[in-house]
């Protein structure tokens, strides 16, 4: 088979046992890889109703087809197994080296299974696998974990994914590094690892991806690179990353701040992309054949040492860690974002909830008898800078708070609940959906929870430049729409995006964001595969990926009663350019059923229906929900 | 005649300083004409935001006017039109 290594390891942690299996071609040409293969993997392998920190769970770490690939976008992973935030899919992407250097060490993806007894490193390389004691790493922060895999296996080149304290304390958001700041953000893989004693990844080939016509690869590799720097926003994501956007969603009132309570903030150009390049930045880091370089390298000395090492903070983090807790220091967003690198936990998460603790307090729920004796006041960025730690290390008040805002909630109780900002247990992303409503159908109906990533939004699509007809996107449509074309909008991005964690490409070089073209991506699967595949075939792979994640979370009980908003983010807005536009309960339950009735979902219920599985040749998929529900 | 001109991008007000401007145009006046008008007070403008000549709008940017998004610079405008200047915000 070309386009693959054509092996999975299978790392069984519990009994120190490694096993090769072989990638079918008809699995690969189904699912890709990613998101997809990671999700045909879990839903046959996991059984219902575990518990996602228990030796039960299992871990798969997989690239896509094209990663390794080079051209601009090819770079990325997914790491996915049961999630401890939210018990239900969970998934994870990072940029960077790994995913390649997986490949060139000859396995498209690693599946982890068990618990070891202690704590172990898997070290992969060209073809061989091994576990390793990594007791005397346990403790260690990400970046000073790497160092001492690297002087023991004496190979700078190694690329490795690791946790830190957060992952190691079963922190319910911890994520997964690599090369100290590339971060497998969300849904607590992070935890996972920790809790099968599994520190660290470690990968290094020099093997050669076997490609169906290698010259038409070389051919396409050049365009893309054309494509990519005619891309509308390379020179912005290189100058600013994507924290340039700041600044817009200021203007436009739609930059969540105060928990979510505001949507402007004062001190917004202490925090942009622009302010960090002119003060804080050291350079600018590409990703693996990337020539777009958007990864923001920061230091400082003052107030906060920050080491860049561990990069700098892109949007999601500077807001998270900057507006939505009042914190208008951007030295301090820089260093709580070192901190999270450090001891591997996501930044979106930790933001929001620090920005709920900081609510509690406010409103008494909190007191400093709760917080360690810490004065928990909007904007004060010593006392982020203190949670960040103490959350990573479970101490005093950080126990309750690496719980996530959802849990954290129900044990504060007294109302609490109203200012955990959440969906399916998982923290929102730094996006208004109240300015932009297709985010918020994306948010309710994510497989992970609240996720930014789900569908590209709104903006792109009232310019008919934009559009794409080729996939359906064939009109345009306001992003205060909330109507049947933008649910069938939101339903073909929401494929798309499956499609691109399959394969797994970067949205920001690639269309609509980046200048790659879509045919080009699909020409190169077809020149690495020999696969004569379609526009068409591959946009089924990805609806077949999300129905499938939707399947696993049915298994654990998800319908449509989950699929909603919080509260909070449904009231009118109170200021800015979309002062009082809401997401009103009845317009939002109509654009659910027009949604649920394109993705051939049952509207009482939100379960794919039978024709549709069978449709995308998932038809085994409903036998087993039949046999989950039976079993209730 | 005297139009506002709302700055809703990040750019628009850095290099301006202004949340908004106004600017004079001629009655039959296009987007284009207000381009013009804009780049002619802040000449920062130039490069950046406006493409000096032709007077485009570097992408991602574009008008909105009355609420709804200008199909291009072509578009006439008239006094009391709500004009506002914005850009497509990726997120991410």
């Amino acid at each position: 088979m070309f386009g693959y290594m054509g092996k999975i390891l299978r790392v069984n942690l519990t009994e120190n046992r490694i096993t090769e299996e072989r990638l079918e071609e008809n699995i690969a040409r189904a699912f890709l890889g990613g998101r997809g293969l990671g999700a045909k993997i879990l839903f046959d392998e996991l059984a219902p109703g575990i518990d996602p920190l228990s030796p039960e769970n299992k871990l798969v770490v997989a690239a896509g087809v094209v990663t390794g690939i080079p051209f601009a976008g090819n770079c990325r992973y997914v790491i996915m197994g049961k999630s401890p935030l939210t018990n239900i899919w969970g998934e994870t992407n990072a940029s960077g080296f790994f995913g390649p250097e997986l490949r060139f060490a000859g396995f498209d993806a690693i599946v982890f299974e068990g618990k070891a007894e202690r704590p172990v490193y898997l070290w992969v390389h060209n073809g061989e696998a091994q576990l390793r004691d990594a007791s005397h790493l346990w403790g260690k922060v990400t970046g000073e974990t790497e160092e001492l895999i690297k002087r023991e296996l004496q190979d700078d080149r190694i690329r490795i994914a690791s946790i830190g304290p957060g992952g190691e304390n079963l922190v319910r958001y911890a994520c997964v590094l690599s090369d100290f700041h590339h971060a497998n953000g969300r849904t607590g893989m992070g935890a996972v690892m920790g809790a099968k004693n599994l520190k660290a990844i470690a990968v290094r080939g020099t093997l050669k991806i076997p490609l169906a016509d290698r010259d038409r690869i070389a051919e396409l590799c050049k365009q893309a690179s054309k494509e990519v720097w005619e891309g509308a926003y390379k020179d912005l994501l290189h100058k600013y990353g994507s924290d340039g956007d700041l600044d817009d969603l200021h203007a436009t009132g739609r930059l969540p701040t105060k928990n979510f309570q505001k949507c402007t903030f004062e001190q917004y150009e202490n925090i942009t992309g622009e302010t960090m390049a002119e003060t804080i930045l050291v350079r600018r880091d590409p990703c693996f054949a990337c020539p777009i370089a958007c990864n923001q390298v920061v230091a400082a000395q003052e107030p906060y040492v920050v080491d860049p090492a561990y990069g700098g903070p892109e949007y999601e983090s500077a807001a998270a860690l900057g507006s939505t807790c009042m914190n208008g220091d951007l030295v301090a967003v820089a260093k709580a974002n070192e901190l999270c690198n450090k001891y591997s936990l996501d930044t979106i998460s930790t933001g929001v909830t620090i920005a709920f603790a900081m609510e509690c307090y406010e409103k008494g729920l909190l007191t400093k008898a709760d917080t360690d004796g810490i004065e928990l006041t909007w904007g004060n960025h010593q006392a982020i800078i203190q949670l960040v730690e103490k959350i990573a290390k479970r101490e005093g008040i950080g126990d309750l708070l690496a719980e996530g805002v959802k849990r954290a909630a129900e044990k504060i109780g007294r109302g609490a609940e109203a200012f955990a900002i959440h969906i399916k247990g998982q923290e929102v992303p730094m996006h208004e959906p109240r300015g932009k409503k297709g985010v918020g159908l994306a948010y309710a109906t994510s497989n992970r929870g609240a996720c930014h990533l789900q569908a590209e939004h709104d903006d792109f699509f009232e310019d008919p430049s934009w559009l794409f007809p080729e996939i359906g996107l064939d009109k345009t449509i306001d992003r205060l729409d909330m109507g049947r074309d933008k649910a069938r909008m939101v339903k073909i991005l929401g494929d798309f995006k499956a499609l691109y964690d399959s394969l797994s490409v970067c949205m920001y070089a690639s269309w609509p964001e980046g200048g790659v073209r879509v045919q080009t991506i699909k020409d190169i699967v077809a020149a690495a595969t020999g696969w004569d595949v379609t526009l068409a075939e591959l946009m089924t792979v990805g609806e077949r990926a999300f129905n499938l994640c939707r399947a696993f979370n049915v298994r654990e009980g998800v319908s449509r009663k989950d699929d909603v908003l919080p509260a909070r983010l449904m009231e009118p807005l109170p200021e800015g350019l979309y002062q009082g536009q809401a997401i009103p309960k009845e317009q939002f339950e109509q654009m659910l059923d027009y949604y649920y009735e394109f993705r051939g979902w049952d509207k009482e219920t939100g379960i794919p229906t039978e024709e549709k599985l069978e449709e995308l040749g998932l038809g085994y998929v409903t036998a087993k929900l039949k046999t989950s529900r039976q079993s209730k | 005649m005297k139009l506002t001109v709302g700055f809703y991008c990040g750019l628009a007000r850095r290099l301006s300083k202004e949340t908004e401007a106004e600017v004079e145009v001629h009655e039959g006046a296009t987007l284009r004409d207000v381009c013009a008008a804009l780049a002619k007070k802040f000449p920062a403008f130039l490069g950046q935001l406006i493409v000096p000549g032709t007077h485009d709008l570097v992408e991602p940017h574009f008008f909105n006017v009355n609420g709804s998004r200008a199909a291009n610079l072509d578009v006439t405008v008239q006094e009391g039109d709500r004009i506002l200047l914005m850009a497509i915000t990726a997120g991410g």
